[in-house]
């Protein structure tokens, strides 16, 4: 069979290797971009299209056991969107959290070809392993959730830190993820023992540990540098959709110091205003700093109007929200390890807080100075499914739409912003950045994110039409590891060579000696039976070295 | 038109497109290859049904049809008048129209119904006019009269819709409910109105009050001699002077809820 595609007279857009939209032929061979393939080739004509690399989700919400929560606190959503069989591809359900299969398809028919799933308790990720296994086409990978881990926590708190980077080694080892996943780190424990309680600042000690937020963050920041992990630590801020919460997130980011950070939506921590009143846009401040700083990259988690669902691990802010709505809600507490929180949600344009929300995630969007480091997310399903990407892109692309969308929406918020006055339009190539290119140079995915030789062959070829939202909405071509996944806007395949992204660190193993008392004492799970054998990758597993590094900018 | 049953089917089998929007635009010919679901396999509606002219505008279906699931769903206009026993789901989602049954119905009728008019003659069965499960809304308007006896979940998370049931009521009647009426004669099961936040549900028996509920009044409402009247006038139900006449207990809940509902008791 031949394996080779010639791509030719299409549109390039591949901002890593300084390519704008020029007219290149792209050569495909056995599942990756070479540079020059036979006769035989199989030759599609993109005259006229946009052909870009695979989109990459940096931050999303797909596998695992919150998600499976989420879809079964929702039967009445599925009910109204049933995902049908085809020749070629398996029927599912869709709604705002879809089931497995029909969340590889639906992601393949926006052009994306890598999502990673961004928190994961340790002790459910074999779980999260099964259902990636499950979710046709995309490549995965998860972010393993430490930051409310006691035992971690005890160690930095008796300072034994050079054994807390090798437990941090191990735990990752232990559970297959790809870099490590903070979430309210210090806050979760505080919460599920001691009267509700939450941090308010990262200076506070919290009452089950004691042991303040900055300094579980530093620890982790320190050893992920020290380990070289492609990823640094990617951090749900403390304080997060808290009024007046922009404060935690520039001390946060300045713990980082010159160190790697990856900030999640960003958006839910860029709110000024008084705690319990109203929050303000601060989108100015927190995005002067990113600017400023290359270590530090984040997602924009931007708000779309709307269904959307709740899933964090972030316990207590479930706990407040869930009176907004009176409806059903899920609190849950994972041993030792995490808090998780499932609320079912609708962002109105009419209410106050929702318009801000949706105008500050844009104003992050048009005050970066550097698509590459703010990239984005609408961090599925909490801001809005991965189904409004393509509209995402048209607000960025389209001022004179924006001014249209800006109308409709609550007009107090409008006026308490500065997103009227910003005229930048995204170009396409900006647009390719931000969804592709740079989240694969934040996660440090040399393969993915580019047409360069050697790269993965994830290829999406999208008609080029004047209304951004439909073009983005439905590629024509779509190629995953060199295979034909989508021609003419209809699926061909579901198969492909799927991978699951981890890394696997180097650690002492003397620290077993160490993490095995803890379980004896505290877990429910056997040591023995703690770590994931790596039966449960099926065979997809594909590990990423690991490299000390200080901007995504090094190579 | 008119169809008539044949043959029993063995199992339960879908025909949502027997409505009258879609019979009546047919020509015999077509309406017998219309495709019905007998269990998991496609076949025509002939193989069950035999179809004949009739001189009324309204769509006419005869027959035990306790098997059949899902006639006249999504139904917007039209007439269609029921002779025998029909099986689940009628008149789901409807929003228009008017279905009459000569006979008892299966479980869950009219779910998600939006408008139009249901009228039985027999018994109902359990979650009738109920929210699908995970739903918060069920059915969101229109006007469903019983003269039977109905099983349990009636009006589950209704919303502006008005229900009459002529005979008994099982457990849980306008559990969880936004708004509407509801007006039974019968006896009532246990935990009648548990979780309301709106709306009215008005009983001529006496019946079990939840503890999170508080006694207001004894009044008489104006618009109960108007809904008697509709229904003296249109169904079979036997309603005496004193009822019409007489005075209800209100009670205010669910506290639990948002407090804002009313169960009217009448007073003997």
């Amino acid at each position: 069979m031949n394996n080779e595609i010639r791509i030719i007279n299409g549109i390039v857009f591949d901002p890593t290797n300084n390519i704008d939209g020029k007219v290149v032929d792209i050569c495909i061979k056995d599942g990756k971009i070479v540079s020059e393939v036979s006769k035989s080739a199989k030759v599609i004509d993109a005259k006229g299209m946009a052909v870009m690399p695979g989109g990459v989700d940096i931050h999303c919400h797909i596998t695992g056991p919150k998600v499976n929560l989420a879809r079964k606190l929702m039967p009445e959503d599925h009910r109204l969107d049933p995902h049908f069989k085809t020749p070629n591809t398996q029927s599912g359900s869709g709604g705002i959290v879809p089931s497995t299969f029909a969340t590889g398809y639906r992601y393949a028919t926006l052009g994306y070809t890598t999502a990673m799933e961004a928190a994961v308790p340790p002790l459910t990720a074999r779980h999260a392993l099964e259902e990636m296994y499950d979710t046709p086409i995309i490549d995965n990978g998860f972010y393993v959730l430490l930051g409310n881990n006691l035992f971690l926590q005890s160690l930095i708190a008796e300072g034994r830190f050079a054994e807390f980077k090798e437990a941090v080694a191990w735990w990752l080892n232990a559970t297959k993820a790809y870099t490590v996943k903070l979430v309210n780190p210090g806050g979760d424990e505080p919460w599920k023992g001691h009267k509700n309680l939450n941090v308010k600042s990262i200076d506070e000690d919290s009452k089950a540990t004691d042991i303040a937020p900055r300094k579980v963050i530093e620890a982790f920041i320190d050893a992920v540098h020290e380990l070289g992990l492609p990823h640094p630590p990617h951090i749900h801020c403390n304080n997060l959709g808290h009024s007046g919460n922009y404060d935690t997130t520039l001390e946060t980011m300045k713990t980082a110091g010159d160190r790697r950070l990856h900030v999640a939506h960003i958006q839910f921590n860029s709110y000024a205003g008084e705690v319990g009143k109203p929050p303000k846009s601060a989108s100015k401040e927190i995005t002067d700093y990113v600017n400023e700083h290359q270590n530090i990259t984040c997602d924009v988690g931007q708000v779309m109007f709307g269904k959307a669902m709740f899933m964090t691990a972030d316990a207590p802010l479930t706990y407040l929200l869930r009176g907004y709505k009176k409806e059903k809600w899920v609190n849950a507490d994972t041993e030792c390890e995490s808090g998780c929180g499932i609320l079912p949600f609708d962002y109105q344009g009419m209410i106050y807080t929702h318009a801000l929300q949706w105008a500050i995630g844009l104003e992050i969007f048009l005050l970066s100075k550097d698509p590459w480091r703010i990239v984005l997310s609408t961090d599925h399903p909490n801001g809005g499914s991965f189904a409004n990407y393509p509209l995402v892109i048209k607000l960025l692309m389209d001022y004179e739409f924006r001014k249209v969308a800006m109308r409709s929406v609550n007009q107090k918020a409008m006026n308490s912003t500065i997103l009227g006055e910003l005229k930048r339009e995204y170009t396409l190539n900006e647009i390719c950045i931000i969804t592709r290119a740079g989240p694969a140079k934040c996660l440090g995915l040399k393969d993915k994110g580019h047409l360069g030789v050697g790269a993965d062959a994830d290829v999406t070829i999208y008609d080029m039409l004047e209304d951004k939202e439909e073009m983005f909405n439905a590629p024509r071509y779509v190629m995953k590891s060199g295979q034909l996944l989508i021609a003419d806007h209809e699926f061909v395949s579901d198969y492909t060579d799927k991978k699951v992204l981890r890394v696997a660190p180097d650690y002492d193993k003397e620290i077993e000696k160490v993490i095995k008392p803890f379980f004896d004492d505290f877990y429910s799970v056997n040591y023995q039976n703690y770590a994931i054998q790596d039966d449960y990758l099926h065979g997809l597993g594909k590990v990423i070295g690991t490299k000390k590094k200080n901007s995504i900018y090094e190579n | 038109m008119k169809l008539k049953l044949h043959t029993q089917p063995e199992v339960p089998t879908e025909a949502e497109s027997i409505t009258p929007a879609i019979i009546n635009s047919l020509k015999i010919k077509e309406i017998e290859k219309i495709k019905i679901y007998h269990g998991n396999r496609e076949v025509h509606l002939a193989d069950f049904f035999s179809v004949s002219n009739s001189k009324s505008t309204s769509l006419e279906v005869e027959g035990d049809m306790h098997q059949i699931k899902y006639l006249g769903a999504n139904m917007a206009d039209g007439e269609m008048h029921i002779e025998g026993d029909v099986g689940p789901h009628l008149g789901s989602a409807m929003s228009g129209g008017f279905i009459k049954v000569n006979g008892s119905t299966g479980d869950w009728i009219a779910p998600e119904m939006s408008g139009g008019r249901i009228h039985i003659t027999g018994n109902g069965g359990h979650c009738i006019a109920c929210a699908y499960r995970g739903a918060s809304k069920g059915v969101s308007g229109g006007e469903i009269i019983i003269e039977g006896n109905v099983k349990n979940e009636l009006g589950h998370g209704m919303a502006n819709a008005t229900i009459v049931v002529g005979g008994k009521c099982g457990d849980f009647t306008g559990v969880n409910m936004n708004s509407g009426t509801i007006l039974t004669f019968g006896e009532m099961g246990i935990r009648t109105g548990a979780g309301m936040k709106r709306g009215t549900i008005i009983c001529k028996d006496n019946i079990e009050i939840l503890p999170t509920f508080s006694y207001d009044c004894l009044y008489s409402p104006v618009y109960l001699k108007l809904l008697l009247k509709y229904l003296i006038d249109n169904t079979e139900i036997k309603i005496d002077k004193e009822f019409a006449e007489g005075l209800f207990h209100r009670w205010s809940g669910d506290a639990i809820e948002m407090n804002r509902g009313e169960l009217l008791v009448y007073s003997v």
